[in-house]
């Protein structure tokens, strides 16, 4: 089982905000916006987490009107059990200084662990 | 011409992750019209040259190849009469040496991760004496 010590504290916010909605399929710009993060810290947090297997990603699959389809992400049913026990085993102290907006460890209205 | 780039950067990139430039470019159009959504393709870019040009260790690898270089280049005595020159040649050679090994040792010692930020400390304390070598080298 993944443990914290393996995410960094920016991987930590990712992980919240998909963990958020597990079941829901997440755009990129959503999970920025939701994190604080910029897209050059995002995409390679994503990456890294698609090339363990943790996170899966699709296209959307019909063309919407007025902008280019999405790319879409969500947790692997691994990647719900780490980021679960990664965000569990997260101290309040460290998440208290783990970034995001205003600092604080809340994505979404959620606050994990606690 | 961001776009343009954008698009150059995202051949050099494995096949599999190509599909990751283009979702950095399919969301742009939600981030607000100005410097947001410029900030957001420059965020993109810059994703793409690190990811498809300089990967990590390589990248580091070759900046510390290259300060190494530069410090012996500028701390290596040219003359063997002084009585001082085998001390400073050892000094330059330890300094080097031991820059080297206290990154491979912070990556053998600390957890990656957010403990990883603990060794900063090693590392920071290597460029600092390639600094040292410098400034000593130069006075």
């Amino acid at each position: 089982m993944a443990g914290r010590a393996e995410f960094s504290a920016q991987t930590l916010l990712v992980l919240a905000a998909l963990c958020a909605e597990p079941r829901e399929w997440l755009h990129g710009y959503g999970i920025a916006r939701d994190t604080g993060l910029k897209s050059g810290s995002l995409y390679p947090i994503l990456i890294r987490l698609a090339d363990r297997g943790l996170v899966e990603a699709r296209w959307e699959e019909e063309q919407p009107a007025g902008r280019p389809r999405r790319h879409l992400y969500r947790l692997t049913s691994e990647g719900l059990a780490s980021a679960e026990a990664a965000l569990a085993s997260t101290p309040v102290q460290a998440r208290a200084g783990a970034g995001g907006r205003g600092g604080r460890w809340v994505v979404r209205g959620v606050r994990w662990a606690e | 011409m961001l776009a343009g780039m954008l698009r150059c950067t995202a051949r050099l990139l494995p096949p599999g992750q190509r599909d990751w430039a283009a979702a950095v470019w399919a969301e742009a159009p939600e981030a607000p019209p100005g410097l947001a959504r410029l900030a957001w393709r420059a965020g993109g870019a810059w994703m793409l040259v690190r990811e498809a040009l300089l990967p990590r260790r390589i990248g580091r690898a070759i900046l510390f190849a290259a300060a190494a270089a530069v410090a012996v280049w500028a701390a290596w005595p040219g003359s063997s009469a002084s009585f001082a020159t085998p001390g400073v040649r050892g000094y330059v050679i330890t300094m080097v040496l031991l820059l080297a090994g206290l990154p491979l040792l912070a990556i053998a010692r600390i957890t990656p991760g957010p403990a990883a930020a603990a060794g900063a400390g090693p590392v920071s304390a290597g460029w600092a004496g390639m600094a040292n070598l410098l400034i000593t080298a130069a006075s």
